[in-house]
């Protein structure tokens, strides 16, 4: 349950920025994709040159550097391209999959074998230790998911950048006349947000109940995830800690019912589905509501 | 946003953390300096038009060389058009020019000290305010006194 | 207030979904899966069933009904249920990126035995990784990865920790049948090979077919080898999954329409056949030679050959009456047929079921061939055999050896399509 939590809880975190800033960034799942890739690039180029600990360190960095440059394109598409974020990021969604899925077949592929299932695992000293002995989380990444979390709720609530975003994301034009540098700003939300999705990205290759090694559809599905748990937690960080635990204690939670109840694993999914409904037909009430009272 | 967070962001000068108890101050102050009927906790889009109005001049920085608007009081009751237009000519004090745009004619007359007159792609020659009555005004704007593609000819 | 007010009408939501989460797992009613006789109240957890019961743990790749790979591993679980009194399987099915993102093999192994299981059994060679973590993790719990080759004291990836085992079927004879089934029934002399991922297994069954397809065309229709195509398209999984792997609908689509009337599965799901099930019906004259599972012909009988397929029970059984015995000891099987009776469920590790489509003088062919196999009077991993580049695999008369065949390291000349990726 703690596994999916770790990179849900980055992704919200940097989801929280965004979202701030009225953006959409449906471009996560590829900033996560972008993230593994660069974490793996690195872990792959200096597999034996470099102890685990500096290794694993420059490997978040390149993660880091992945995610947000992905971010950082949608960006650009949207403030340049007139490309809307939402097209521009599910259009770079398909294209760091597709890069994967050339990455594992080819230049990446294990010896002999033409499969999707995977690179070569790294070596068990580039994995995370877990933080008590059984438990499948590290501390590393427990420690940074929540610093992420906390952090973008600081930096939100106390500080100019955080309130310049806001004033972005209520009312572009009237935060341009009231001075706020809009386009240098957006394109900052977007990289940090495609920063975090990357650190997310690494402890999917590097994290203690990680598969340790690159594989297609290694973002799982945790970005989308994630813009649910933001909406939820209707963009409070703090909110959206236990909403992140209990959705992926669902998504984990799937495997429990099939084992405890033989139902199909995937009512995990319907769950989730369901959840969705649900916030959307709460998220139409409300309006009404508002709409009443004025 | 609320008014304390519009007066924080207005503000701004250096500095990376808000200092919202310094922000909430600012902006009780304003709300007594510009009359506006809402607290700092209130939110810009719960105060009436006027109020709003009131809040926007209360954000304008305070040093300005050159003031442009356009239909400033527009919808505006009598009582909160009368109270911004003290207040904008009070900037003009400290030397601050205001060029404003306006179809009241009356607004016009009593505010501006020149006012020019635009008709069919034409500028007229500015005129002065206090010698202009508004049947005057209302006939430049009704195009009389323009000629056919060339320039208004200037009575004063 | 809105935010207030939104805050907690999310957080009811989220508790309801708690309650509407759990309400299932407290009331298991109308669970069509679920053999009768299991009681609705399981085993209870983390401690290790009592008395005569053994609980034994399978991890499969794909749905457990998926007609294929995983649904033939299911039935051996219900097998070696009924052969061993007190016996129960609990399983976990559908482990892969595209359907359970993020649970690893690990994870479930955790889970499986914190649930009583004493033997798991991983099935599928994408777990191969997961299996050997596992493995290490649990130095008490005999682990069987199926069809990998880490505990082959013989083989060149042995690795494995005293507690894993592996069993494989030897498929080759099931898919050389099956490759004789096509060549005997294609019009064309175009065989297609759906195949999924590229690794030592899938180059050695795909090139078993093309054998098994060889022979019957040369020495049974006694026609010209040069006249067959055999052509192999790779998916890049055992299964479709969308956005990773080709789409093997299309893939099937595309050997019917240029020409290949029949396609051999080499994957653990149904395409092909369905397929040309659409295509018979809209009046092509196509056939399909399913894979797996020994009912897999159920989808389009009209159109299916056969399905060479794997009978896992006995291997099952073995495995549980080892450890039960207090017998456990390392071991790596490669299962062959009961050539006195390949479809015998209780001996024959690998059969062959004889599809509605095939001919009834074909079919009598298909049974010589299966008897020429049978007594060894047949033999077709013997030279002279080239590789696909025109290198050497067998000299003149040699015979391969298992590490031979077990470890293709690429297709042979006269079959098309990349040996590797």
């Amino acid at each position: 349950m703690l596994t999916a939590w770790v990179p849900v809880l980055l992704c919200c975190a940097g989801l929280l920025i965004t979202f701030t800033a009225g953006l959409w960034n449906i471009g996560i799942e590829g900033q996560i994709i972008m993230g593994a890739i660069f974490a793996t690039g690195v872990m792959r180029a200096a597999q034996n040159s470099l102890p685990p600990v500096p290794m694993l360190i420059l490997a978040l960095l390149a993660a880091v550097v992945g995610g947000g440059l992905w971010a950082l394109s949608t960006g650009v598409l949207k403030l340049y391209g007139q490309v809307n974020e939402i097209f521009g990021g599910l259009g770079l969604n398909f294209i760091a999959g597709s890069l994967t899925v050339y990455l594992v077949l080819g230049p990446w592929k294990r010896p002999g074998i033409g499969s999707t299932s995977g690179t070569q695992p790294f070596s068990p000293s580039l994995w995370l230790p877990p933080a008590i002995q059984g438990v499948n989380v590290s501390l590393v990444e427990l420690l940074l998911g929540l610093a992420a979390i906390i952090l973008v709720y600081i930096a939100l609530r106390g500080t100019y950048f955080g309130l310049r975003l806001k004033a972005i994301g209520k009312n572009l034009r009237s935060a341009f006349l009231l001075g706020v540098p809009t386009d240098r700003y957006m394109l900052a939300a977007f990289v940090l947000c495609g920063a975090l999705a990357g650190m997310a990205g690494w402890t999917l290759v590097a994290g203690t109940s990680s598969r340790h090694q690159l594989f297609p559809l290694i973002s799982g599905g945790y970005g989308f995830l994630a813009i649910l748990v933001v909406l939820l937690a209707n963009l409070n960080a703090l909110w959206s800690i236990p909403i992140s635990l209990f959705f992926a204690a669902i998504s984990m939670g799937s495997l429990q019912l099939a084992l405890q109840a033989q139902l199909d694993s995937s009512l995990g999914g319907v769950i989730q589905g369901m959840l969705v409904l649900a916030v959307l037909i709460v998220g139409g009430l409300r309006a009404r509501l508002v709409a009443r009272r004025r | 946003m609320t008014l304390t967070e519009h007066m924080a962001l207005a503000e701004h000068r250096r500095g990376f953390f808000v200092n919202w108890p310094g922000a909430a101050i600012s902006a009780a102050k304003s709300i007594e300096q510009y009359r506006i009927k809402g607290r700092p906790t209130s939110w810009i889009e719960e105060l009436s038009g006027g109020n709003q109005q009131r809040t926007l001049l209360a954000l304008l920085p305070p040093q300005l060389k050159l003031l442009l608007m356009e239909h400033p009081t527009h919808g505006l009751d009598v009582e909160s058009t009368e109270y911004i237009w003290r207040l904008l000519l009070e900037r003009t004090k400290p030397g601050t020019a205001i060029i404003f745009l306006s179809s009241d004619l009356e607004e016009l007359l009593d505010c501006s000290d020149r006012i020019l007159v635009f008709f069919g792609g034409q500028v007229s020659a500015p005129l002065d305010a206090r010698r202009v009555n508004v049947e005057q005004l209302g006939e430049l704007i009704g195009g009389k006194g323009f000629t056919e593609g060339g320039a208004h000819e200037s009575r004063a | 207030m809105s935010r207030k007010f939104w805050g907690v009408i999310a957080l009811l939501i989220v508790l309801s979904m708690v309650v509407g989460a759990c309400a299932p797992a407290a009331a298991p009613t109308a669970v069509p899966t679920k053999a009768p006789a299991a009681p609705a109240t399981k085993v209870e957890p983390t401690k290790p069933a009592a008395g005569g019961e053994f609980t034994f743990g399978v991890i499969l790749v794909g749905p457990y009904n998926d007609h294929g790979w995983s649904e033939a591993h299911y039935a051996a679980g219900k097998y070696a249920e009924a052969k061993i009194p007190g016996a129960k399987m609990i399983y976990v099915d559908n482990l892969n990126p595209g359907a359970k993102p993020g649970v690893t093999v690990p994870q479930v192994v955790d889970d499986l035995i914190s649930k009583g299981a004493r033997l798991i059994l991983t099935t599928s060679d994408d777990f191969k990784d997961g299996t050997l973590e596992a493995a290490q993790k649990y130095p008490a719990v005999p682990i069987i990865n199926v069809s990998g080759d880490q505990a082959w004291k013989d083989g060149k990836d042995f690795k494995a920790p005293k507690n894993e085992s592996n069993f494989m079927g030897r498929m080759e004879y099931g898919k050389m049948i099956a490759g004789c089934a096509a060549a005997l029934t294609t019009q064309t002399g175009k065989i297609g090979y759906l195949g999924p991922l590229i690794n030592d297994e899938t180059r050695r069954l795909s090139a078993s077919a093309f054998l098994g397809a060889k022979y019957c065309w040369t020495n049974v229709l006694k026609k010209d080898a040069q006249d067959l195509k055999f052509k192999v398209t790779w998916i890049g999984f055992w299964f479709n999954i969308p956005g990773q792997t080709l789409d093997p609908t299309k893939v099937a689509d595309d050997f019917y329409n240029s020409g290949y009337d029949v396609v051999i599965s080499g994957i653990d799901t149904t395409e092909a056949l369905v397929e040309a099930g659409k295509l018979a019906k809209a009046g092509k004259q196509v056939w399909a030679v399913q894979y797996d599972y020994k009912e897999g012909c159920k989808e389009a009988p009209e159109v299916c050959l056969g399905v060479p397929y794997f009978n896992w029970g006995p291997a099952y059984v073995k495995a549980i009456k080892m450890i039960q015995d207090g017998k456990w000891a390392q071991y790596w099987d490669w299962n062959g047929p009961d050539w006195k009776d390949i479809d015998n469920p209780d001996t024959s590790a690998v059969g062959f079921v004889k599809g509605p489509a095939l001919s009834p003088d074909n079919a009598a062919k298909v049974d010589q061939f299966i008897k020429g196999l049978g007594d060894g009077s047949i033999v077709l991993f013997k030279g002279p055999l080239n590789f696909q580049d025109g290198s050497v695999y067998l000299k003149d008369g040699e015979v391969a050896t298992d590490l031979q065949i077990w470890y293709m390291p690429q297709l042979l000349e006269g079959m098309e399509g990349p040996s590797k990726s």
